[in-house]
């Protein structure tokens, strides 16, 4: 646990951000609400509202004691096409793999690897990158995280199929590589 | 009996290797296949809701999926240290 | 049978395929972490193939909305469940894994 320290701008920034970020909890769990009970009966409406403010109160105060940082960039969220592609293209080589293994009674073994990864520092950015390289590579089927190593600034991955890295990977290798870190570096 | 129900009966059959691999594997082998089954019984329950035209069983899949994500993290986080 | 009832019985049917050759991945695939892989494709394609099919027969009734949002859950719980999986056989067994090849 950890306070938000700083000067009293750095206070009013912060009490500003986790407001924001507490109306758009308020918003979404509010609307997810009436989503999933499917009336706009005054009753539901008053139950729906107070746990919309319960959990924009809970937001608020995780945020503004700095519990959790997550600031991703907008650019980040882009590359959400490719990753749908990757799924289509990872599932049909699992499909691939498992006719393999019984059909044809070929052995399938999947593969460690580490890559060379840029940990970053203990910042929103920096664990919003973590999280979402995380997410993107564990999201395809054939592929998953299964550590990220911060001192020895790397990524375990494992593979069922052994594949060229996939652009995420790639892209954080060269990050990693152009911070001079990882092997030749 | 409508494609639903036969579809939810049908996909039940899965059930059975996850079993399988729950009784002979090893313990994270076991919890892969539990974490299966958690997803099987999930979309099963969406199958029966929509086979037995009733709304409010989704709430059942809602929930299964719920609590096999926390229960899932709580047996992953166990079998890292303590048993 | 109408054109839209025979896509819904399509992705129906793609759906159940879709989990038991996963269950199958599972049962037949050498150790846990390669079994943990074809937990992917049951957790994405069969809940969003039987949701697409839920929506396709009830539209965007109660019953519909809830179809979607329990695929997306099991679709952004997946990844989640995935890595914890993995990280925590990497660390019951007290040796590394040795990688098979190297990034460079």
């Amino acid at each position: 646990m950890r306070a938000i320290r700083g000067s009293a701008r750095d206070d009013q920034g912060t009490v500003g951000r986790s407001t924001a970020l507490a109306a758009a909890w308020w918003l979404a769990m509010f609307a997810a609400w009436i989503a999933l009970v499917d009336s706009v009966a005054l009753p539901e409406l008053l139950v729906g509202l107070t746990a919309a403010t319960v959990a924009a109160l809970v937001a608020y105060e995780v945020h503004r004691r700095g519990y959790i940082s997550f600031r991703p960039r907008f650019r980040w969220l882009l590359q959400s096409p490719r990753l749908v592609r990757s799924v289509l293209a990872d599932s049909a080589t699992l499909g691939y793999a498992l006719w393999r293994r019984v059909v044809r009674g070929e052995p399938v073994h999947g593969t460690t690897i580490r890559i060379p990864f840029d940990y970053g520092g203990d910042n929103g950015r920096d664990g919003a990158r973590r999280a979402l390289v995380n997410l993107s590579v564990s999201l395809t089927p054939n592929s998953y995280v299964i550590d990220i190593d911060p001192e020895g600034h790397s990524l375990l991955v494992h593979q069922l199929v052994a594949r060229p890295l996939d652009p995420v990977l790639d892209r954080q290798r060269r990050r990693a590589h152009d911070r001079g870190i990882g092997d030749g570096a | 009996m409508n494609e639903w129900l036969i579809a939810a009966g049908v996909l039940l059959v899965g059930l059975v290797p996850c079993g399988i691999v729950m009784m002979r594997g090893t313990i994270v082998e076991a919890l892969v296949a539990l974490q299966m089954a958690g997803v099987v019984q999930t979309v099963t329950f969406m199958l029966l809701a929509e086979g037995y035209h009733r709304a409010p069983f989704f709430d059942l899949a809602l929930a299964l999926a719920l609590l096999a994500l926390a229960g899932g993290l709580v047996f992953a986080r166990m079998l890292e240290r303590w048993v | 049978m109408s054109p839209s009832s025979v896509v819904c019985v399509v992705f129906l049917v793609f759906g159940v395929a879709v989990e038991l050759a996963c269950c199958v991945g599972v049962l037949v695939m050498r150790d846990a972490h390669d079994k943990l892989h074809y937990i992917g494709p049951a957790a994405i394609l069969g809940p969003i193939a039987i949701a697409v099919a839920i929506v396709l027969r009830e539209s965007l009734s109660q019953a519909g909305v809830k179809a979607i949002i329990t695929a997306v859950l099991l679709i952004v719980a997946n990844p989640v469940l995935t890595h914890a999986t993995g990280r925590a056989l990497y660390i019951r067994r007290r040796d590394h894994l040795e990688t098979d090849r190297e990034s460079s």
